[in-house]
């Protein structure tokens, strides 16, 4: 009976059957330019500074960069919260997401809006209010001496946690729409029959939503995950001592130091990893689902 | 004074409308200053730049700036020159002397009378105006019936318990453990000519590190902080304390060990007008009745001793440059940061992650 309701698995049959016509390439022609000029062509100038030495070529910036030392103690910190930051929005978002894709279409407009909004206001803004809520004598603090609950105030503000907490509010709308959009087209009738077939209703989500919306809540970690290697102002601002991000050190670099070299070997590094822990993700959950990344909507 | 990150957007657009109006009104001539926008800028907006252009008819348009030396390097290798006149401040002007990315002051034009100190009078660059890193001491904060003195009462979190702040930087750190460590002011950059001192510096500062809640990284962050209750003691730009204490504050500033430190503005290699931007210069930087009048806007002073005959004691003292303010600071070494940044910047980011 189980076996009955497992999930289709036809996925890269159906995907290769639609492989677009030579014809129609052409209208990638514009993106593929835009693409060239303002990704490809810069990104190869950096890898070209990066790799320039006194004399010629040299490896001497990457030796500096992934050799021991603090760059790459920041790096492995970068990667670290980045990823954990990905992992939160997911466990956070997935469930918001499942809320609203279960909702009927009218309702969805409101909430919606609700999760977009604080997209509209700027991340410096957002920050702030962080600084705002988690200060030593910010609302949190003010509210626990005021009923008593601590002595003194506690310092939230300037450690890892309140870089997690702001970067995953930061984040979270991100995450939120990329699962809400693959949940919305996965067909309800699928779960229904499940029932019918005498499934129990949470033994129907795990064997069918779950895998079904799994495309989408990969997509949103990755998505979520590169986003957050970027990130500069929101751990300058709300983290402690040690939350140096790689962006921060490599504007350092560029505008203190004024080396170059070094900056655009960490930049390149930080794309090469970036590049190498989604795709590490994407063949993984290809692999253990034979989907692709692309939503399970079938 | 600088780099007020979330301002500067602002700024821009301010200056920059002012700048297009200007252009749209009058002739031909035209300079562009870079600048760190902010409240600066609209004080060098009001009392120079628009009577500037009513007299000469030179319209000056100024140019939001973070990060001058990289721009003004990204300007110069790709021979495209935005900027006649660029802030070089800290290393800047030694690294772009060094590169030549800068044009030599006329000083028969800028400084006729030979009023300037030669700290002001560089080769390439006039030092406009001084400005100081300061401790801010939050006074409703300290101990009963103590005073706070400088360096050496920052760095005794016994006596004066309480979190702190410092820019995250070595510049200006360094010296700042040493003073604490006992050396006097005029005598840190003897130490940290040598290794030994380097280390004696980074020892001292591992002492103060425990109490060190943040390291600031914008000019406004420290006085937020204070403001804020975050820390009870920071290093700031002495102005942004000085406006606090306007806002009424319970702040105090201590000069006693201060960094003395020169905002330069250079006139850009290739620069499309160096004589007009010249004859600015003398106009704004070093014409003592507009100087005063910026003193008065702004607590920062210019080296044009002739500014004190106009200025009141009362105004005068509040200046980092005033007599009484000088002898007790020291004068930020540029060129020893400009030759020693990059090596002790990474040992920086290695301790500061210990």
């Amino acid at each position: 009976m189980s076996d009955g309701v497992a999930m289709p698995r036809d996925g890269k049959g159906a995907a290769r059957g639609r492989r677009a016509p030579l014809s129609s390439l052409w209208l990638l022609a514009p993106a593929a330019v835009l693409f060239l000029f303002v990704f490809i062509l810069p990104v190869g100038e950096v890898a070209l500074w990066s790799v320039q030495g006194e004399a010629g070529l040299s490896a001497e910036n990457y030796e500096a960069a992934l050799g021991a030392g603090p760059y790459r103690t920041i790096l492995f910190g970068t990667l670290q919260l980045s990823f954990g930051v990905a992992c939160a929005c997911i466990l956070v978002g997935y469930p918001a997401a499942y809320f609203l894709a279960s909702r009927p279409p009218r309702n969805r407009t409101l909430l919606l809006l609700l999760i977009l909004t604080p997209l509209w206001v700027s991340v410096l803004v957002r920050t702030f209010g962080w600084i705002v809520v988690l200060g030593r004598e910010g609302l949190v603090n003010s509210m626990l001496i005021g009923i008593g609950a601590v002595d003194g105030p506690l310092q939230m503000l300037y450690t890892r946690g309140a870089v997690y907490i702001a970067m995953v509010q930061v984040l979270l709308p991100v995450a939120i729409l990329v699962m809400f959009s693959t949940m919305t087209t996965i067909n309800r009738s699928l779960l229904m029959a499940s029932r019918i077939l005498g499934a129990s209703p949470w033994r129907g989500f795990v064997h069918i939503f779950l895998p079904l919306s799994a495309g989408g809540a990969v997509n949103a970690w990755m998505l979520t995950f590169v986003l957050a290697l970027g990130f500069f102002i929101t751990p300058a601002l709300v983290g402690g001592p040690k939350e140096t991000m790689i962006a921060n050190l490599i504007a350092t670099q560029i505008t203190l130091t004024l080396d170059w070299g070094l900056g655009s070997a960490l930049g390149m590094v930080l794309v090469i990893a970036g590049f190498t822990v989604v795709g590490a993700i994407a063949l993984l959950f290809r692999r253990a689902t034979g989907l692709s990344g692309h939503g399970g909507s079938r | 004074m600088k780099k007020l990150l979330w301002s500067l957007s602002v700024g821009a657009a301010i200056v920059g409308g002012a700048g297009d109006a200007a252009l749209a009104q009058s002739g031909n001539k035209s300079i562009t200053i870079a600048n760190y926008g902010g409240a600066w800028a609209e004080t060098l907006n009001r009392i120079c730049i628009e009577p500037f252009t009513k007299e000469t008819g030179i319209t000056v348009t100024q140019a939001a700036t973070e990060d001058s030396l990289a721009q003004i390097r990204v300007q110069q290798t790709t021979k495209n020159i935005l900027w006649d006149i660029a802030p070089t401040e800290r290393s800047g002007l030694p690294v772009s002397s060094k590169n030549g990315w800068l044009e030599p002051i006329d000083w028969s034009v800028v400084d006729p009378d030979n009023k300037l100190p030669p700290v002001a009078r560089k080769q390439y660059a006039i030092g406009a105006i001084a400005y100081s890193t300061t401790i801010g001491v939050r006074t409703d904060k300290l101990p009963e019936g103590k005073s706070f003195g400088g360096w050496k009462d920052f760095w005794d979190v016994k006596t004066f318990p309480g979190p702190r702040t410092l820019r995250n930087s070595p510049a200006e750190n360094l010296e700042f453990a040493l003073i604490a460590d006992g050396v006097k002011p005029s005598e840190v950059y003897n130490v940290l000519r040598s290794p030994e001192g380097v280390d004696r510096a980074f020892r001292k500062l591992d002492e103060i590190k425990p109490a060190i809640t943040v390291w600031w990284t914008s000019g406004q962050q420290p006085v937020q902080l204070l403001a804020s209750g975050e820390v009870f003691y920071a290093t700031a730009f002495n102005g942004r304390i000085q406006q606090l204490q306007k806002d009424k504050l319970p702040v105090r500033i201590i000069w006693d060990g201060g960094s003395l430190d020169v905002s330069y503005y250079s006139i850009v290699k290739g620069a499309r007008n160096v004589a007009d931007a010249q004859k600015f210069m003398n106009y704004c930087w070093n014409t003592p009745t507009r100087l005063a009048e910026i003193a008065r806007a702004m607590p920062y002073s210019s080296f044009n001793p002739d500014i004190y005959k106009i200025l009141s004691a009362d105004e005068a003292k509040e200046l980092p440059t005033s007599p009484a303010n000088l002898d007790v600071q020291f004068a930020l070494d540029s060129e020893y940061w400009a030759e020693n940044l990059p090596r002790i910047q990474k040992r920086w980011e290695a301790w500061r992650l210990q």
